[in-house]
């Protein structure tokens, strides 16, 4: 008797395995070997454009959780973005040499910046059962403002309106072995800051993406989608509407934190403004999400690469569309103008034609190669 | 085995008059190193010298970026057009639009920094911090084009020009004793590195001068202003010092005609925008009731030499280039950026650690009037920025719609100034 595919799920045990065909396997090899060659190769302005996607992926991730998989739309993801880079500022040594905060390795100010975050996502997550829809995104609106407010003012931590450098190194210890992500040696070979937060910020993507996986395939994540689909029924029938809502905002602000340490490693000094903690970043956010595909991982990370690498990549290659002009008093579109409208024609085009992102495209080419040669 | 000896003496004598020879004449003309070929490094092929430019060129803040980048361009065409640095290596301008966006800024310094021997200008205050600790990390050395303070001291930076504190101190002065005692002195500030400058210098003057701030508001750039100029004609203030960018200038201006408040306003370099003079609803306002301080002669004023050497590049250059106070800044920070190169030429090191080390030798920056000169001494801690300022008040139908009523002229407030850096 044939053995039956792979893919044919038979059981629970079969639902929850994570990488079920050898398609998949072997695409989870290559994504290893990718990891582990690209900053080797990538010259400074690739490497800083995926280091940067990386950290977005991460926040947005989290975002995803909550409002892709709990249905709690929430526009304050740069408040805890914030909140990540000024712990790393603080808590890893960035004004230590000032005689201002602490000097902790990476891993602990990480830590610190996920506890943090997560703190204060529980204190946004208690409105939130008394929210919903639009009420919950303009509390989350506020706590934006709110934030940037504190961050002008609570001089001691942020430096106030002056800002704060952030860390100049990046350790990580585990026995005899160490490694600074802003100054590597992998393989031997010395690499500089982007190449080592290309390894640092996509070890999170993946450590995140996995959570997120096993919150996702297991009992809990069932949980936050009967939530998001229907919570009145999910509370009748036995889901606690407490803990998992206030869970899910803990979780993502947790990971929003993470994100923002790296964020702040990335931008090497953080001054609190509109410009970089203001609603656009959170906007930002709910966009890769949207582009991506909301409620799926690699959704997510699709959408951090398309939304982050955009700008550069048509600043790379405007020149060569007519169009493109250097001098914005001439008709057409300068290099910026040109991002920006691109940016808003595809949340447009997603929204209208695509409501399930570049995850959804993805899941239609994997059907067609499923029954390929076949059409039915 | 004596003749052998004597022998190696006179050719050691012969080499060492030979060597004394050839340097002698250089020597003896007054101590200059002589200029050695400098060999090829990063963004010098032994031809041309590239320098990086990280400016707005889209967006808001291009109203600022794009003339002073063509201020830079300027200064470098006739500068090549007489040879290049040491008069014989023109430079080339690599130039990336920041958008005024810290990540595009960062990606574009990590696009070009291997290709240029330095940064020209670096706009934005909060871009030059997150590129500073990489200047530092690269031994990079770069043009800051915002008058912040907290420069002065950084090694890896070339700041021109006096800072804001000065600019704050100079007005300030020049309103106590043109009939400003005793009158209610308030200021509104972007709530910013910026505003923060301009307040510390308010501050300061204050303690010196005597006068006591009556009100201080501050706003978020580009949002509604309303309250914060209601506050102030709430509290009677008869003058306030604005420090603020020309879009928060326009509109603030608008909300104070709107509630028929009409304060003296006492307005810091970057509050002015050329044209904000003819503009229709506003222009009589700047005209009765705006006094701008900045950098520099007036423009046109051929009595100041380093003016008449910008207008005649101008004319040769960019004839259809309109008066502009960045652009003459950034005329000046190319001319900063020349007197560097060419020490680094003389002592035949364009490297960036040679660079870095030929601004630690100019001395002093000299400008001809242009803007103040800049004391950079042998190291960057004996940095002392100029304390000179120019009055203005507002004019139609003359260049930038300024009208100088006081040339760079430097108060005892802004001389007893502390900077801190």
């Amino acid at each position: 008797m044939a053995r039956a595919n792979r893919a044919m799920v038979r059981s629970y045990a079969d639902d929850l395995r994570l990488f079920p065909t050898w398609t998949k396997r072997v695409g989870l090899l290559v994504l290893a070997a990718l990891y582990l060659l690209v900053p080797l190769y990538i010259d400074d302005l690739w490497g800083s454009v995926l280091a940067l996607a990386g950290v977005t992926a991460i926040g947005a991730l989290g975002l995803n959780l909550l409002t892709g998989y709990t249905g709690q739309p929430s526009l304050g993801h740069a408040a805890f973005i914030g909140l990540g880079a000024f712990v790393a500022g603080y808590y890893g040594g960035g004004r230590f040499a000032d005689g201002v905060g602490y000097d902790f390795p990476l891993f602990v100010y990480i830590l610190i910046a996920a506890v943090a975050g997560g703190a204060v996502g529980f204190l946004i997550g208690l409105p939130a059962l008394r929210l919903r829809g639009n009420y919950l995104v303009i509390v989350t609106v506020g706590l934006v403002f709110l934030a940037l407010y504190l961050w002008k003012k609570w001089t001691t931590f942020t430096g106030g309106n002056q800002g704060s450098p952030m860390p100049i190194k990046a350790e990580l210890s585990i026995g005899v072995w160490s490694i600074d992500f802003l100054k590597p040696t992998v393989f031997g070979k010395e690499l500089g800051p982007k190449q080592g937060l290309l390894y640092l910020a996509w070890g999170l993507v993946a450590v995140v993406a996995l959570l997120i996986k096993n919150i996702a395939r297991t009992r809990p994540g069932r949980a936050l989608q009967a939530v998001r689909d229907r919570d009145i029924a999910a509370e009748v029938v036995g889901v606690s509407l407490f803990r998992y809502k206030v869970s899910a905002f803990v979780i993502s602000s947790g990971i929003a934190a993470v994100a923002g340490t790296l964020y702040g490693l990335y931008l090497g000094y953080l001054t609190p403004n509109e410009e970089s903690l203001g609603l656009v970043l959170s906007i930002q956010f709910l966009a890769i999400i949207v582009v991506g595909g909301i409620g799926t991982i690699y959704g997510s990370i699709l959408g951090a690469i398309l939304i982050g690498a955009l700008p550069r990549i048509i600043d790379e290659f405007a020149d060569s569309f007519p169009f493109v002009t250097d001098d914005p008093a001439k008709a057409g579109f300068t290099k910026g103008a040109l991002s920006t409208a691109i940016y808003a024609v595809l949340i447009i085009v997603f929204l209208v034609l695509e409501p399930r992102g570049l995850a959804g495209i993805w899941r239609r080419i994997q059907a067609y190669f499923k029954r390929w040669p076949f059409s039915y | 085995m004596r003749g052998k000896n004597l022998g190696r003496l006179v050719g050691v004598l012969a080499a060492v008059t030979l060597a004394l020879g050839a340097t002698a004449p250089a020597a003896f003309a007054g101590g200059a190193p002589t200029q050695k070929t400098p060999p090829d490094v990063p963004g010098f092929d032994g031809n041309n010298i590239k320098l990086g430019v990280i400016t707005p060129e889209s967006g808001l803040a291009a109203t600022v970026g794009r003339p002073l980048t063509n201020g830079n361009r300027i200064y470098w065409q006739s500068k090549n057009a007489k040879g290049g640095v040491g008069g014989k290596y023109p430079v080339e301008l690599s130039v990336e639009d920041s958008r005024y966006q810290v990540e595009a800024a960062l990606q574009a310094y990590d696009k070009i920094k291997s290709d240029v021997v330095a940064f020209q200008q670096v706009l934005g205050t909060q871009i030059v911090k997150s590129i500073l600790p990489r200047l530092k990390q690269e031994k990079g050395f770069a043009g800051p084009a915002t008058l912040d303070s907290i420069w002065i001291k950084e090694a890896d930076l070339m700041p021109v020009a006096a800072p804001y504190q000065v600019e704050a101190a100079n007005v300030m002065d020049w309103y106590q004793k043109n009939g400003g005692k005793g009158k209610k002195i308030c200021a509104m500030a972007q709530d910013d590195e910026y505003g923060a400058a301009g307040l510390d210098g308010l501050t300061q003057s204050s303690k010196t001068l005597k006068f006591k701030v009556s009100k201080t508001v501050r706003f978020a750039t580009t949002s509604d202003v309303s309250a914060q100029v209601g506050e102030l004609a709430d509290a009677n203030c008869e003058a306030v010092l604005l420090v603020s960018l020309p879009n928060d200038t326009a509109s603030i201006i608008t909300k104070m005609i709107g509630r028929n408040f009409t304060p003296q306003v006492l307005g810091l370099g970057p509050t002015w925008l050329t044209g904000f003079e003819s503009d229709a609803n506003n222009g009589s306002f700047y005209v009765d009731h705006f006094v701008w301080v900045g950098e520099g002669p007036a423009w046109g004023d051929q009595s100041v030499p380093g003016m008449a050497k910008m207008l005649a590049d101008v004319q040769q250059f960019a004839p259809d280039q309109r008066p502009d106070q960045y652009f003459a800044f950034g005329y000046a920070q190319a001319w900063a950026m020349d007197q560097i190169l060419e020490r680094a030429v003389k002592n035949g090191d364009l490297s960036k650690a040679g660079i870095a080390k030929a601004s630690n030798q100019v001395g002093t920056l000299k400008f001809d009037g242009l803007v103040g000169d800049y004391k950079y001494g042998k190291a960057a801690k004996d940095r002392n920025p100029p304390r000179a300022s120019t009055i203005a008040k507002i004019a139609v139908g003359v260049p930038i719609g300024l009208q100088a009523i006081e040339t760079n002229v430097a108060s005892d407030a802004a001389k007893k100034i502390k900077l801190r850096g």
